[in-house]
């Protein structure tokens, strides 16, 4: 194993949300040298913790969602706890979602709690629960906190 | 803007221009297209928010375009559309709804009764799958 997953805790406040580096996310890390990827195909539910890079998700996904990029497809359903980059919607999430960039597309049904820097809803795409929109920091004190 | 108002002109509209504020109930059979500041109660066929504009209280109307901010509770009957400048906050009640990428949405967001309408036929098949049993 090159990283401890399992230590690997969801940011709960908003300091540690905005604190967050992706760039040193362990799976972010281990796909530079290789664009690595999750699919969860149709056939397939997971439960528990899943931390990865990229994912795709088809099947099911129930617990918590640690990813960089998360794709719900069309008939893909996510219900949980959602940290990510960027979520896009196809199919239906039912989640606390805490992400940059949402994309709710197509058919794409999304319920629970969402903090988000940025949100985008298009088609036939629904949304209810709450929405929160986090503050954007200025690039001079993102550039500053990464260092 | 000003050409999307006088398309509905005849239906009676509204035009709350840049630096105007207008407080109190309003009933607007048409547009209703606020570039100033209105506060209270609104109720109009179509809503149109632009970049400068900025409405609160309770607003309901057929569909909505919002480029400005709008606060409080607001209601789409039909299509709500939040521009990429736009800003919602408060209660938002929609039947559908398209944003733009930088559209900010805060608050509690609902779906009107019209999607329970779509769920209809899912109940006619459990129907027939008990009575094919």
């Amino acid at each position: 194993m090159k990283c401890d997953f399992t230590a690997l805790r969801l940011p709960e406040s908003d300091a540690e949300i905005d604190d967050f580096d992706w760039k040193a996310f362990p799976p972010a890390v281990a796909s530079r040298k290789s664009n690595f990827f999750l699919i969860v195909d149709a056939s397939t539910g997971l439960g528990g913790k899943v931390v990865t890079w990229t994912t795709f998700i088809h099947g099911q996904v129930d617990g918590i969602l640690f990813a960089e990029h998360v794709t719900v497809e069309e008939g893909g359903i996510v219900k949980g706890r959602v940290f990510c980059r960027t979520m896009t919607v196809m199919g239906k999430v039912e989640a606390d979602v805490v992400c940059d960039t949402l994309h709710v597309r197509g058919q794409g049904v999304l319920s629970g709690s969402v903090r988000h820097k940025s949100v985008k809803i298009e088609g036939e795409g629904q949304v209810t629960g709450s929405f929160a929109c986090r503050s954007r920091k200025p690039d001079g004190r993102r550039a500053a906190a990464g260092r | 803007m000003s050409d999307k108002l006088g398309d509905k002109s005849s239906e009676g509209s509204l035009f709350i221009g840049t630096g105007v504020t207008l407080k109190g109930d309003v009933d607007v059979p048409g547009a209703a297209s606020v570039d100033g500041k209105f506060e209270g109660t609104l109720k109009a066929k179509t809503l149109i928010v632009g970049q400068t504009g900025h409405v609160s209280g309770q607003i309901s109307v057929e569909t909505a375009e919002i480029g400005g901010m709008v606060e409080d509770h607001l209601t789409v009957r039909n299509r709500l559309v939040l521009r990429s400048s736009g800003s919602l906050s408060g209660t938002i009640a929609y039947s559908k709804i398209m944003v733009e990428e930088g559209g900010s949405i805060t608050g509690t967001v609902e779906i009107m009764e019209k999607s329970a309408s779509v769920q209809e036929p899912e109940a006619k098949v459990v129907q027939f799958h008990q009575s094919a049993e």
